[in-house]
């Protein structure tokens, strides 16, 4: 009856990863950043295309050498051109990171698109002394395939980011948790942790404990394959996060940041039809697509497309405490109760019922029988929690 | 939705996956389940108890139609559950019951056993066995399968336990008897074996939680055997307790409303072993001769405390 066995391993993932082509127009995809071109400027491969004023965001780059032909307030639209017109670089000054350590590696990891969260550093950017760094080996969500083909045909580039990590954080103790069953490795002197490869076991909380056996030490970050392999390309090219790897439907690829989803859904051989599904990210936590021309960005990871009439829709139906979201949340947590409090905006009782401990992995609304969004409401309860947490500790 | 190149692609919240389960095909499900005793109760009982379960589905679907309209709520008719309430109600019926005590019955159980709550999940007891003690205080003697039906040989295994001690209830009745339903007692509710094969059906289709008629079967065994071995002649084995009376049809079907049991394994493992228990604490100790319906509205008044059994929260400081 489980429809899915949740597994995080598939024989498909021995496939080899497929470049998409670079096409004629990217769209670099901003979210809060502040342009630094304007329409009409030349910009070459790796310029800064904008910046972002949060010192732990990552800045946008052009992906290709070539003209600014738009810039809005959620993109900057490149043309790419000719290269090498009178005689000038196609490519941006290459940055040595190799030499960096510490906050000047995170300033430069910043100015080279990445979000320093996302690299273990805490959202002020700074990195807790002597930490135990994780590296979740495992595919994020079911349907994701790239974890096993990132660790046996991109070693080089891991080992990279590995390295420039260790300069970054400064741990005390690094650790790789890989799926049962798994021989790969990384070089250096690794922790290896072997997890049983079933959801929700690759959620950073629950590689964490499976690294430390403690439920959220403090000290202890995880970061992804996905940022893994990133920042390892970063290293070893000394150029910004220009790729990305993602699982389309069934196959991995290497996509340039800034190609459109629909252009990526048509080299996967998918045509959406009316009322279908395009998932960006797993299918799990992910969330609907409703405009297909939205550019690809160096965070994204997987992209799905579900046909109409494959789930019930989701709806704001009452809960009819079957119990089966309680039953199966890893957390340990009330979330019939939790929900129906969050669905009246009572977010102080779900604080009470320890709203906080939910590990975002969507198996409530995955089971509720009643079709209730449950993870909308779980999101929207933490979110609100810690806004009203940190409006209290400012007060 | 958002329109793009003429294609409206769908947009709701994550997850986008889902096992398939929902209320209505859960229900759905459920009333087929309770089919095969269905079948076997027109086998024992006559034609009269098909006229007693259309009765009390048509007074289910009918008061939550009138009660929806009343309370200006959306009206769910089509989740199926008021359907099987009506079936439930049925079940615990004589199959000669007068027109009106299978609509009265539904009516309370949909009326005030559901609706009066805020609707199906908000009722904290199990709505039919509401309206089963409700209609068995109001109406004992109707209530009374062996007083009611009159054109039948069959006796009531636990009135005879009751009344005539337990070595005449092992001497008229047979598993084979108890199982065929060839007993006395609420139309459906006492066609043990169909209910075995209805229950596992649901169990297996994960429409109801296994754990429930696992605790409530073991409950009644354990105690039952306990007082059987204790004193033979005057206690029944946990055995005959399984199969005679309505004991399966409260283990499947009135214990695991969704309601009235707790969430996790363990809490409903211990909810069904306090509901079984009870049963065998009522028929024995009590004045009724049955009783499962009582002892389950008692565990869902135990519910909530069952609910306090958990593990602690991921990452809580205790
Ligand atoms: S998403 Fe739902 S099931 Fe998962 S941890 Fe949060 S509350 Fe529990
Ligand atoms: S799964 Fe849905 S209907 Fe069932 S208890 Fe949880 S929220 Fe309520």
């Amino acid at each position: 009856m489980r429809l899915s066995s949740f597994k995080l391993t598939d024989p498909a993932e021995a496939q080899p990863f497929v470049q998409v082509p670079e096409p004629e127009e990217f769209n670099v995809p901003l979210s809060g950043h502040k342009a630094l071109v304007k329409k009409g400027d030349r910009v070459r491969q790796g310029d800064r295309l904008a910046e972002h004023s949060n010192a732990a965001k990552g800045d946008a780059h052009s992906p290709v050498c070539g003209l600014v032909t738009a810039v809005t307030a959620t993109a900057v639209s490149v043309k790419k051109d000719e290269a090498g017109q009178d005689g000038q670089s196609t490519q941006a000054e290459l940055i040595a990171l190799a030499d960096l350590k510490g906050p000047e590696l995170a300033a430069a990891l910043k100015k080279l698109g990445f979000d320093l969260e996302d690299c273990g550093l805490c959202a002020c950017g700074k990195a807790a002394d002597g930490l135990h760094l994780v590296i979740n080996g495992l595919n994020p969500e079911p349907g994701i395939l790239w974890a096993d083909g990132l660790l046996s045909g991109y070693a080089q580039a891991l080992n990279a980011g590995v390295d420039l990590l260790r300069r970054l954080l400064q741990p005390s103790k690094v650790s790789l948790v890989l799926p049962e069953g798994s021989d790969r490795k990384l070089d250096g002197d690794l922790n290896v942790i072997k997890v049983k490869a079933v959801y929700p076991n690759s959620l950073d909380d629950l590689v964490i404990k499976a690294a430390t056996g403690k439920e959220r030490p403090e000290g202890v970050c995880a970061v992804s394959l996905h940022t893994l392999w990133r920042c390892g390309m970063a290293a070893l090219s000394g150029l910004p996060s220009l790729h990305t790897v993602m699982t389309v439907q069934d196959k991995n690829y290497i996509v340039p940041v800034g190609v459109s989803l629909r252009s990526l859904l048509e080299l996967a051989g998918i045509t959406a039809q009316e009322g279908d599904f395009v998932i960006l990210g797993g299918q799990l936590r992910g969330s609907a697509v409703s405009n297909p021309d939205q550019p690809v960005a160096a965070r994204h990871f997987g992209l799905f497309h579900v046909l109409q009439g494959k789930f019930a829709r989701a709806k704001e139906n009452p809960c009819i405490n079957c119990g089966l979201c309680v039953q199966y949340c890893p957390s340990h947590i009330m979330v019939n109760i939790i929900s129906r409090h969050a669905e009246f905006q009572r977010y102080d009782e779900c604080k009470g019922y320890s709203a906080l401990s939910c590990m975002d992995c969507g198996l409530c609304g995955y089971y509720c029988i009643a079709r209730r969004p449950l993870l909308q409401y779980m999101r929207e309860a933490t979110r609100m929690i810690k806004l009203n947490d940190a409006e209290i500790t400012k007060a | 939705m958002s329109k793009s190149n003429n294609i409206t692609l769908g947009v709701s919240a994550p997850p986008y996956l889902h096992w398939g389960k929902t209320i209505p095909s859960v229900m759905k499900e459920l009333c087929i389940a309770l089919l095969p005793a269905a079948i076997m109760a027109v086998c024992n009982f006559g034609p009269a108890a098909l006229k007693v379960i259309g009765l009390a589905i048509l007074a289910a679907v009918l008061t939550e139609a009138v009660c929806s309209k009343m309370t200006k709520s959306e009206c769910r008719l089509d989740d199926f559950h008021a359907v099987y309430i009506g079936m439930l109600v049925a079940f615990m019926l004589p199959a000669d019951a007068p027109w009106w005590l299978p609509v009265i019955g539904s009516a309370v159980a949909v009326g005030l056993g559901k609706m009066l709550f805020g609707g199906l999940g908000a009722n904290p007891l199990c709505p039919p066995a509401v309206a089963w003690a409700i209609l068995v205080f109001s109406w004992p003697a109707l209530m009374d399968a062996s007083s009611v039906v009159l054109n039948s040989d069959l006796l009531d295994p636990l009135y005879r336990l009751k009344y005539f001690g337990a070595a005449d209830a092992d001497a008229n009745f047979t598993l084979a008897s108890l199982l065929l339903g060839q007993q006395m007692g609420g139309l459906g509710s006492s066609q043990a074996g169909a209910l075995l094969v209805g229950g596992a059906f649901a169990a297996v289709r994960m429409n109801i939680s296994i754990e429930t008629p696992i605790g409530f079967i073991v409950g009644v065994l354990l105690l039952g055997s306990i007082l059987n071995v204790s004193n033979p002649t005057e206690y029944a084995s946990g055995v005959f307790h399984l199969f005679a009376g309505s004991t399966l049809f409260g283990a499947f079907f009135l214990a695991t409303e969704f309601g009235g049991s707790p969430s996790r394994p363990l809490a409903r493992l211990l909810y069904g072993m306090i509901a079984g228990a009870m049963t065998i604490v009522i028929r024995v100790f009590g004045i009724h001769s049955d009783g499962v319906p009582f002892a389950i509205l008692l565990a869902n008044l135990i519910m909530p405390f069952l609910d306090m059994i958990r593990p602690k929260p991921f990452g809580a400081k205790s």
